[in-house]
C-alpha cells in the first residue's frame, strides 16, 4: 500500500452502486490506496428496480467481469434466490444464466466484500466539488472537510440531479428515500462537461401474503443451475419460484381510461420515454392491438414478504397503481407495500470520454455505470471494473487497459455508448454484438486473459491458456480422426444428439471435463458460422491498428460527406475502427479516410 | 484548400459543335456572387435576390464591360438544385466561342473547371443522390446504345435504389422476429412462427435470383453478345450474314474486328443487339495464309456466346463437319441446314441422330427461306421464352450483380439452417451478412435498424 496522508488517496471512487464497487475494488486489489465515499453506508450495491441478473447479454457481461478477477457474479453466486438458464430451446451458444437475488443479501454481502478489502477505505460523505490540487484532485464534501486523489472514478448513477416522480407528486431524490447530489453536477458543468437527461420507471411491491397464486402460472427454477462465477458450483441451497400472471382487457381499459394520471401527462418532462424499459401507460398507448401483457411477480428476498412486480414500470398515482393491481388475475387482494415511480436524472454525454473511460478533457477522472447514460446493474459493473483498473494503473503512472469490440461485450459497450451516444438509457443484448456466436459465456475467461496479462496475473490467463489450448488440440484432432470425424458423428454433434457413449469417449480420449466438451461442441456446432465472425474480428483489428493523427484536418480530405465530416470532428475517433462505427460515416467515407491518412503518412516519409 | 468540396466549379454543360444554345453551369458557394460579376441585367435586379428557380434575361460582360453575349441565367438555391449546392445556369448562344469565352470569365472570377462527373459526385457526396443513382448517372453518360440509355435513366430515378431497400426491408423484418424471439425469450412475444419466416426468407431470395438474371439478359440487350457464324467453306455464311443484315437494314457500326479478318458487326435481331462475325471457313489444309485464318476462326468462336453452325444439306456430313462439332462442345449452338431450296442430302434428322443437336433450322440464304425461323431460336435462346421488355425491368450494373449473387447465397445458407430446424442464431447470421450486403449497393450499412425494428414491433419491458 502506498504511504500517504491520511486522508489522501491514489484513487477515490464517488458512489457505491455496482460501478463504484467493483471500481473500488479493482483498483484495491491492484495495489493502489483507495476510497470509496457513498451517500449512505446502507445504499451500498443496491439493486433498485429489479433483482435478477443476467439474461441474453447481460449474462455474458457477468461472466466477462468475473473473468477480469470482479465481484458482481461471485456476489450473485453467494446470494440467488431464483436461478434459470434462459435461452435452451436456442443453440448453446446463446445459452446465458438470469438469477434473482436476495436484495438484502446482496447488500450485505457486498459491503462485507468491500470492508474486508485490503487498501480500500469505505466511507460515508457526499462530494459537492472537484477542484485542481497541483496534479492532483481536491474533493471537498458538502460539509467542507475533503479528499485528496491522485485519479478519481465518478460512479454517481442516477444521483446528479435525481428527480423521482408518480403521479402529480414529484421531489428532489436520487431514489425513494435517498437525497440526490445537486452541486456535484453543478461543479461538473462549469469545469466544462455537458449532461443530458435520462428518465427510467420502476414497479410497485406487494404483500406476499395478499397474493393469491393458485390460479397463475409458475415459473420453476432450475434444479441444478449453473453459477456465473468461473470459481463456483451449485451449493444445494433451496431456491424460491417466480409467478407469471397478465394485465388483460379489464385492466388495459382502466389503463387507457386513466392515461392522463400518469406523471407523463402530469408533469412535464425533458426526457424521451425509454424504449426498452416502457412504464405499462407506454405499452398500452403504443401497442393497442396486444390483448395482454406479462407481468412477472418476483420474490424480492428470503427475509421479506415484499414481491416486485416485473413488468408493471408505472408513474400512475397511487391510487391508479391501486386500481390496476386490484384487476390482475392473481393480485385481486393484492395490498401495494410501496408505490411504483419514475426517476428522471442527468447523465453525462458519453462523447465526453476514451475508451478508456477517462475523460477527454481531464486527465485521471473516470467516469462510469449509470451516469454515462447506461442501464443495468451489470453494464454498470462492466464500466466500473474498467474504470477501476485504469484509474489504478493511472496512478502508478501506468498505461492503461482497454477493450475493444472484438473482445466482447464490455468492449462493445464502451464503444457503442461512447460512438454512438445514447437518446435513452443503454441496454446490452445479444442482437448488438456483431460477434455474439464468439463471445460467449463459456468463454469470457480466455477472451479476457489478454488483460489479465496485462495487470500481472500472467499465472491465471497461463493456466486459462493451457484450458483452450486442450479444447483447440482436441477440435484438430478430432477433425483429423476418422473415426470422429465421420459424417454422422460430425451431425450428431451439430444437432445436439450425440449418443452418451460417444459423449464419454470423447472426453476420455481428450481429457475433457463438461464445461470443457462444452465448448468443444459449440467449435464443432458453429464452426463456419464461427469462423464468419473470427474473419471479421481479424479485419477489426487491422483497422483499429490505424490511427487518425490527432490534428488531422477532416475538411481537407476529398470525397467526404459532409454528415461524415460533422459526426468527425465532433467525436475525433482515435482509429479508423472507430471512426467506421460513427454514425453518418458511410463505407466510401471510410474508405476516403483511408487513402488521405495513408497519402499523407507516405507524404511524410518522403520529406524526412 | 485545393479542390475541397467547399470551392466552386463550372463547366460547359453542351456538347461542343454547332447548337443553338450552351450551357454554363456553376455549382458551389460562390456561384450566386460570381455570376453577379461577370452579368448585367437592365432592371439592375440581383441573381441573389432571385426567387429559386426562376429565370432572368441579361448580358454576360468581361473586364472592361464589353458585351460577351445576351444570355438567359437560372438560378436554383440550396437544397434543393442537383448538387444541393447554389447552381447556376448561363444560356448563352450555340457554338463553342460563347460558351468558352464564358467559362473563362467564370475561371478568371474564382471558379474551378469541374473534373468529369464531379457534379453527379457532389450531388452524391451531399446525400441527394444514393449510390446507385450516381452510378447510373455515369452509366447515363457513358450509354452508347440507345437500351443502355434507356436502363441508366430508369436507374437514376433511383429504381434499383427502391427495389434494394425494399429487399433488405424484407429481410430486416425476418431479423427483427429472430433476434426478439432470442434477446426477449421471456417477454411472452408474438412471434412469427418459424415455417412463416422461413417461406419469407425463399421468396426474399427469389426475388433476389430475378433480378440477378434479368442483370443476365439486360447486360445482352444492353451491350449485345457476340455471335460467330461457322461452317466449312462454302456452306454459305457470308449468305446468312448478308440476309440478316439485309433484312434488318440496321447496321450500326463496323467495328475492326480483334482479328485482321475477321469483321464484327453489330446486327439488331428481334431487339438484340447481335456483334457478328463471319469467320473464315473451317477446313484441314495446308496453306499456311488458310490455316492462319481457321485458327482465328477457332479463337473467334472460343469468345462468343452463341454459335451457328452453318451446314450444307445439298452435300453429305463430312469430316469437316464433325471436327467443327467437336471444337463447339459446351457452346450455345444453333445449327443452321442451309440450301434447303436444292436437293436435300443430309436431312435434319440426320444431323441431330449424329450429334444429338436439337437447335437446328432448315433455311435458304439464298432465297430467304426460314430466316424468320432463325431469328426467334436465336431470340429464345438467348432470352428466354418469356417475353422480356427492358423497359419495365430493373437492371443492376455488374458491380451490383455480384453483390447480389452473394446475397443470394447467403440466403441460401439461411434457408438449409431454417430447413433443418436450426435455432435463430444460425439463419440471423446469414440474414445480417446478406443484409449488410445489399447495403453496399446503394452505399449504406449499419446494424442499429434491426434494434429499431424490434422495439418499433414488438412490446418489451426491461
Amino acid at each position: 500500500m502506498e504511504r500517504m496522508p491520511g486522508n489522501e488517496y491514489g484513487v477515490i471512487v464517488i458512489g457505491a452502486g455496482h460501478a463504484g464497487c467493483e471500481a473500488a475494488l479493482a483498483s484495491a486489489r491492484n495495489g493502489s490506496k483507495t476510497l470509496l465515499a457513498t451517500i449512505s453506508m446502507d445504499s451500498i450495491a443496491l439493486l433498485p428496480c429489479n433483482s435478477a441478473v443476467g439474461g441474453p447479454g447481460r449474462g455474458q457481461i457477468v461472466r466477462e467481469i468475473d473473468a477480469l478477477g470482479g465481484e458482481i457474479g461471485k456476489n450473485v453466486d453467494k446470494s440467488y434466490i431464483h436461478s434459470r438458464m434462459l435461452n435452451i430451446s436456442k443453440g448453446p451458444a446463446l445459452r446465458t444464466v438470469r438469477a434473482i437475488v436476495d436484495k438484502k443479501r446482496y447488500f450485505l454481502y457486498m459491503k462485507q466484500v468491500l470492508e474486508n478489502q485490503e487498501n480500500l477505505d469505505l466511507k460515508q460523505g457526499l462530494v459537492a466539488k472537484i477542484e485542481k490540487f497541483g496534479n492532483k484532485y481536491k474533493l471537498i464534501k458538502t460539509d467542507e472537510s475533503f479528499y485528496i486523489g491522485k485519479c478519481i472514478v465518478i460512479a454517481t448513477g442516477t444521483f446528479l440531479r435525481g428527480k423521482i416522480f408518480w403521479g402529480k407528486y414529484e421531489r428532489e431524490a436520487g431514489r425513494q428515500g435517498e437525497i440526490n447530489s445537486i452541486k456535484l453536477p453543478g461543479c461538473l458543468e462549469n469545469i466544462g462537461y455537458k449532461f443530458g437527461r435520462l428518465r427510467t420507471e420502476t414497479p410497485p411491491r406487494v404483500d406476499k401474503k395478499t397474493v393469491d397464486f393458485k390460479n397463475i402460472r409458475t415459473q420453476k427454477y432450475d434444479e441444478l443451475p449453473e453459477m456465473f462465477s468461473f470459481d463456483n458450483v451449485y451449493d444445494g441451497r433451496e431456491q424460491l419460484n417466480n409467478h407469471i400472471t397478465y394485465i388483460e382487457k379489464e385492466c388495459i381499459d382502466f389503463i387507457v381510461k386513466n392515461l392522463k394520471k400518469s406523471s407523463i401527462y402530469e408533469i412535464s418532462m425533458k426526457s424521451e420515454n425509454p424504449k426498452y424499459c416502457p412504464s405499462i401507460e407506454d405499452k398500452v398507448s403504443r401497442f393497442k392491438n396486444r390483448k395482454r401483457h406479462q407481468i412477472f411477480i418476483q420474490p424480492e428476498g428470503k427475509d421479506t414478504n415484499e414481491m416486485y412486480l416485473h413488468g408493471l414500470f408505472t408513474t400512475f398515482s397511487e391510487d391508479i397503481q391501486e386500481g390496476i393491481i386490484k384487476r390482475i388475475k392473481g393480485l385481486e387482494k393484492a395490498e401495494i407495500t410501496r408505490p411504483g415511480y419514475g426517476v428522471e436524472y442527468d447523465y453525462l454525454i458519453p462523447g465526453q470520454l476514451n475508451i478508456n473511460l477517462e475523460s477527454k478533457k481531464h486527465k485521471n477522472i473516470f467516469f462510469a455505470g449509470q451516469i454515462n447514460g447506461t442501464t443495468g446493474y451489470e453494464e454498470a459493473a462492466a464500466q466500473g471494473i474498467i474504470a477501476g483498473i485504469n484509474a489504478s494503473l493511472s496512478s502508478w503512472d501506468k498505461e492503461n487497459i482497454f477493450l475493444s469490440r472484438e473482445d466482447g461485450y464490455i468492449g462493445i459497450l464502451i464503444d457503442d455508448v461512447i460512438l454512438k451516444g445514447v437518446i435513452e438509457p443503454y441496454r446490452m443484448l445479444t442482437s448488438r454484438n456483431e460477434f455474439r456466436l464468439y463471445h460467449r459465456h463459456d468463454n469470457a475467461d480466455i477472451r479476457m486473459s489478454k488483460i489479465l496479462r496485462k495487470i500481472g496475473h500472467e499465472k491465471k490467463a497461463n493456466i486459462i491458456s493451457k484450458k483452450y489450448e486442450k479444447i483447440d488440440e482436441a477440435y484438430s484432432n478430432i477433425k483429423k480422426s476418422k473415426y470422429f470425424n465421420s459424417k454422422k458423428m460430425i451431425e450428431d454433434i451439430k444437432q445436439d444428439r450425440l449418443s452418451k457413449d460417444n459423449i464419454n469417449i470423447i472426453k476420455n480420449t481428450f481429457n475433457l471435463d463438461d464445461k470443457e466438451l462444452n465448448s468443444l461442441i459449440i467449435n464443432i456446432k458453429y464452426e463456419i458460422y464461427l469462423k464468419r465472425e473470427i474473419d471479421k474480428i481479424e479485419k477489426f483489428k487491422t483497422h483499429s491498428k490505424l490511427k487518425i493523427p490527432k490534428d488531422i484536418n477532416y475538411q481537407k480530405i476529398k470525397n467526404v460527406s459532409k454528415e461524415a465530416v460533422f459526426s468527425l470532428e465532433r467525436y475525433h475517433p482515435g482509429t479508423i475502427g472507430q471512426a467506421s462505427r460513427l454514425v453518418g460515416v458511410k463505407p466510401l467515407d471510410i474508405f476516403m479516410l483511408v487513402a488521405y491518412i495513408n497519402n499523407v503518412s507516405r507524404e511524410t516519409l518522403k520529406n524526412k | 484548400m485545393n479542390k475541397s468540396a467547399s470551392d466552386t466549379i463550372a463547366a460547359i454543360g453542351t456538347k461542343p459543335g454547332e447548337a443553338a444554345i450552351g450551357i454554363i453551369r456553376l455549382s458551389g458557394n460562390k456561384s450566386v456572387k460570381l455570376t453577379e460579376k461577370i452579368f448585367r441585367q437592365k432592371n439592375r435586379k440581383k441573381i441573389s435576390q432571385m426567387k429559386t428557380f426562376s429565370m432572368t434575361y441579361g448580358y454576360i460582360v468581361d473586364k472592361k464591360e464589353e458585351m460577351i453575349d445576351e444570355v438567359i441565367i437560372t438560378l436554383m438555391k440550396k437544397p434543393k438544385s442537383y448538387t444541393k449546392e447554389d447552381v447556376v445556369e448561363i444560356n448563352c448562344h450555340g457554338g463553342m466561342a460563347a460558351a468558352d469565352k464564358i467559362l473563362e470569365l467564370c475561371i478568371k472570377n474564382g471558379a474551378r473547371i469541374a473534373e468529369p462527373g464531379e457534379f453527379t459526385k457532389r450531388a452524391f457526396l451531399n446525400g441527394r443522390i444514393d449510390l446507385s443513382q450516381a452510378e447510373a448517372v455515369i452509366d447515363l453518360i457513358r450509354s452508347k446504345t440507345e437500351q443502355s440509355l434507356k436502363v441508366a435513366a430508369n436507374n437514376i430515378k433511383g429504381i434499383v435504389k427502391d427495389r434494394i431497400e425494399e429487399l433488405r426491408k424484407r429481410i430486416l423484418d425476418v431479423l427483427v422476429e429472430l433476434e426478439a424471439s432470442i434477446d426477449f425469450i421471456e417477454e411472452d412475444l408474438e412471434v412469427t412462427p418459424y415455417e412463416v419466416l422461413e417461406k419469407n426468407v425463399i421468396e426474399i431470395q427469389k426475388s433476389i435470383d430475378e433480378l440477378i438474371n434479368d442483370e443476365k439478359r439486360g447486360e445482352i440487350i444492353k451491350n449485345g453478345i457476340k455471335v460467330a457464324i461457322v461452317g466449312k467453306p462454302n456452306v454459305g455464311k457470308s449468305s446468312l450474314l448478308n440476309v440478316l443484315a439485309r433484312k434488318e437494314r440496321a447496321i450500326v457500326t463496323h467495328i475492326p474486328g480483334t482479328t485482321r479478318d475477321a469483321v464484327e458487326e453489330i446486327l439488331y435481331i428481334e431487339g438484340i443487339p447481335l456483334i457478328i462475325a463471319d469467320t473464315a471457313g473451317i477446313r484441314k489444309s495446308k496453306n499456311i495464309i488458310e490455316k492462319i485464318g481457321v485458327k482465328k476462326s477457332f479463337e473467334y468462336i472460343s469468345k462468343s456466346e452463341l454459335v451457328i453452325l452453318v451446314m450444307d444439306g445439298n452435300t453429305q456430313i463430312d469430316d469437316n463437319d464433325c471436327e467443327i462439332v467437336e471444337e463447339l462442345q459446351g457452346k450455345n449452338i444453333i445449327i443452321c441446314l442451309n440450301k434447303i431450296d436444292l436437293k436435300q442430302i443430309t436431312s435434319k434428322k440426320e444431323i441431330n441422330k449424329k450429334f444429338k443437336l436439337n437447335d437446328i433450322i432448315e433455311i435458304s440464304a439464298k432465297k430467304n427461306i426460314g430466316i424468320d425461323k432463325l431469328e426467334k431460336k436465336i431470340k429464345t435462346l438467348v432470352l428466354g421464352e418469356e417475353e422480356f421488355n427492358i423497359e419495365s425491368k430493373i437492371i443492376v450494373n455488374n458491380r451490383q450483380k455480384n453483390i447480389l449473387l452473394d446475397a443470394s447465397g447467403m440466403l441460401k445458407h439461411a434457408i438449409k439452417a431454417m430447413k433443418l430446424k436450426m435455432s435463430e442464431e444460425f439463419p440471423s447470421s446469414d440474414l445480417k451478412l446478406a443484409y449488410n450486403l445489399l447495403g453496399e449497393i446503394t452505399g449504406q450499412t449499419t446494424t442499429n435498424e434491426i434494434l429499431d425494428g424490434i422495439f418499433g414491433k414488438f412490446c418489451v419491458g426491461k
